[in-house]
């Protein structure tokens, strides 16, 4: 079979028209905000535990933002009693920051959600400072994630949350509807990683011949540049190299440039880990497999997932470099309740959040399974 | 570059790069076979890859060189003695013997296990490049066997990375992971997939050769291959052990560089990490034990408050019951009421 001619003098217009579309990207992308917040305005702040906080989105909301022009009367302001939807808590990752549920207005988990007349909270676990490396993962779950769906409860009548918990925050529902399982009506799991141990966990895999205590011990709550180092370096090629070379096609995309600038901004505006919690995920999920193997132990009390009652459904990407599919399928096998599901979403961990296919196909089944059964 | 500046190393060595791609480029533009059928051009082309693939794998030793350079003019060889006194390295053994005589042999054995970390690193640091240089020259590898496939039985034969020593693998495909990671980065960022077009199955070897019409298309060519390689080298056990030494190493040499700090502070009566972790320690209890404090106070007052319900109703009951008594009472006509 006779191959192509290739024209030498290709290349060097290809490099040519490279550079002047990179040139048109950056100066377009130099006018462009790099925001470190979503883009939904917040109704209420509530202060949680010691460092938490939590965000409340209500139906009817924004009338404090750009939706609207002017505040509505105290009748028509939004409120916690007037919605007739369960409310959602969503408890993200300690490892990067939420608004990635909220990155641009058309592609936002909380709009959608809250758009659907659920009262939407989101669990902000914020910056940890000096004397937050001893706040432990018990103290997370317990005096973090129980006291929020405890008060989302009060302020609801009493009405219990839905539960929707993403990536390690997914983990971390799991733990709660074990170990306090009246406080949550239903749970939604994200890209959530049960067993840390299956073959294709490269993160897994890196982990288990690291001394975490000692790591702790010495360098206190973990530098987000160290830990985006790490998760940077288990794809360096599309992440520093194909993303960069890619960012001129967008000189003429506005919105795909704004939506990248912000991605950009997220993917690096990291927290730092608080050392003890960091210290013992890494060990007692990552390194014993506690969730899987039933050796797990949190708030004083032996966990195991055969616990969970609540009514799940896991959502899981197939081609996630970061919770293999397998490392979330694992839940079916294990856990307690008879009403679960599982969603194989067809693309990488990002773009279950992120994605247009998500929010036009996925979304829509979130908002369905939570509006049927108890 | 300015006009008339001399040329420097780091400039020379950068054109020598585009010279191996250039190379590349005009290898994959030498017409691959003639109309009259005879493999002669087949086999130029073939060479002319391999020899711009082999430049392509030397750029990438030479820098791996440079590194090695720079790492071991650093550290010295066990049983390498330095010239008296003057170069003296602390990790050399005699002067850690040394270090454990006289009023400052503390100090003096701190400092020595301070450059023993710092060689440990290096050295753990230059592992994990060893590992990485491998892979990217696999890469190359992989990038070759996808431009020129080779048969089988020749492949033992085929040119091979110019340090690895590793088989050439066969033609790649790419794994669902990264054709999913491509979509959702394409996807995310709006971009356009530029990939490569995929062989039709069942074909020849021959005939499975990639046939990059861009240079875009040849660098995600060389991308997939490379990332492949990438994907291998974190499933290999040695490199988990590598990156674990590296971490270690480096926790060590950062408590090692605390510690020194740390000293320095306290002889200069200034708040070192130590105090602040001690602070910090009490600062933590103080709030743990403030919610359980005020839990129990607040427990208490319930208590209390109780307490003096109960009183106050029964003094009422007291009082009703007085009211009643008085009132029967034959002397109460004409009487205040009490």
């Amino acid at each position: 079979m006779m191959d192509p001619p290739i024209d030498p003098l290709r290349a060097q217009g290809e490099i040519g028209d490279w550079q002047q579309r990179l040139a048109r990207a950056l100066e377009a992308a130099e006018r462009l905000p790099a925001p470190t917040a979503g883009v939904t305005p917040v109704d209420v702040r509530l202060p949680i535990g010691r460092r938490a906080e939590l965000l409340g989105y209500y139906p009817g909301g924004d009338w404090q933002g750009k939706d609207s022009a002017a505040p509505p009367s105290e009748e028509t302001a939004p409120s916690p009693q007037r919605q007739e939807r369960p409310p959602v808590l969503i408890v993200y990752s300690l490892v990067n920051r939420p608004f990635i549920l909220d990155l641009t207005a058309e592609r936002s988990w909380i709009r959608r959600l809250r758009a659907a007349g659920h009262p939407v909270y989101l669990l902000d676990w914020r910056e940890p400072q000096g004397a937050d490396r001893f706040i432990s993962l018990d103290e997370h779950i317990d005096g973090g994630l129980a006291a929020a769906a405890v008060t989302i409860a009060d302020r609801h009548d009493g009405q219990k949350p839905h539960l929707l918990g993403i990536c390690q925050g997914g983990t971390f529902a799991l733990c709660l509807a074990a170990l306090r399982p009246n406080l949550l009506k239903r749970l939604v799991l994200l890209v959530t990683p049960v067993d840390f141990a299956t073959p294709e966990d490269r993160l897994s895999q890196l982990a288990q011949g690291l001394d975490f205590e000692r790591i702790g011990e010495r360098l206190g709550n973990i530098s987000a540049h160290w830990l985006n180092a790490f998760f940077v370096a288990l794809k360096p090629y599309r992440l520093l190299s194909q993303r960069y070379l890619d960012f001129p096609e967008l000189a003429e995309q506005p919105q795909a440039l704004e939506d990248f600038m912000r991605l950009e901004r997220w993917m690096y505006d990291s927290p730092r880990q608080p050392r003890a919690a960091f210290t013992q995920f890494a060990r007692d999920f990552y390194q014993r497999n506690g969730l899987l193997n039933g050796t797990l132990e949190l708030c004083g009390e032996p966990l195991t997932l055969d616990q969970v009652r609540a009514p799940t459904l896991n959502i899981y990407a197939a081609h996630d470099h970061l919770v293999p599919a397998a490392a979330a399928q694992a839940l079916r096998d294990h856990i307690g309740t008879p009403h679960y599901r599982e969603i194989a979403f067809a693309g990488g961990h990002l773009g279950v959040f992120i994605s247009r296919r998500a929010h036009r196909e996925l979304l829509p089944e979130v908002l369905a399974w939570l509006a049927t059964g108890p | 570059m300015e006009r008339g500046e001399s040329f420097s190393t780091l400039w020379l060595e950068q054109i020598d790069a585009m010279q191996a791609l250039s190379e590349l480029w005009q290898a994959l533009a030498t017409p691959p076979a003639a109309d009259d059928g005879t493999q002669a051009a087949a086999a130029e082309r073939s060479a002319a890859i391999a020899e711009a693939c082999t430049r392509l794998q030397e750029r990438l030793d030479t820098l791996f060189a440079q590194a090695q350079r720079a790492a071991t003019a650093l550290a010295r060889e066990p049983g390498d003695h330095p010239s008296w006194p003057w170069t003296l390295p602390l990790e050399w053994e005699p002067l850690r013997t040394l270090a454990r005589f006289g009023p400052l042999q503390t100090e003096q054995q701190r400092g020595v296990e301070c450059a023993a970390a710092a060689q440990r690193c290096l050295q753990a640091q230059l592992h994990c490049l060893e590992l990485l240089h491998e892979s990217a020259c696999k890469g190359v590898e992989r990038l070759q066997q996808r431009l020129h496939p080779t048969p089988p039985a020749a492949a033992d034969t085929a040119t091979t990375g110019a340090t690895t020593g590793s088989a050439t693998s066969g033609p790649a495909t790419s794994g669902p992971e990264s054709a999913g990671a491509q979509r959702e980065a394409s996807e995310a960022s709006g971009t356009v997939d530029t990939g490569r077009s995929e062989p039709p199955p069942g074909e020849a070897a021959a005939d499975q050769r990639a046939r990059p019409e861009s240079l875009r298309a040849l660098y995600q060519l060389w991308l997939e291959e490379s990332e492949q390689a990438y994907e291998e080298l974190l499933a290999d056990p040695r490199w988990s052990r590598a990156f674990s030494e590296l971490m270690a190493a480096t926790t060590e040499l950062i408590a090692g560089y605390q510690e020194g700090l740390d000293r320095h502070l306290q002889a200069l009566d200034l708040p070192n990490r130590s105090d602040f972790l001690d602070t910090q320690r009490r600062l933590d209890r103080l709030e743990r034990e403030q919610p359980l404090q005020e839990r129990d106070r607040t427990a208490a007052l319930s208590a209390e408050v109780a307490r003096l319900q109960r009183e106050v109703a029964e003094l009422r009951a007291d009082l009703t019951e007085l009211r009643r008594l008085y009132a029967h009472h034959p002397g109460a006509k004409g009487r205040n009421k009490p």
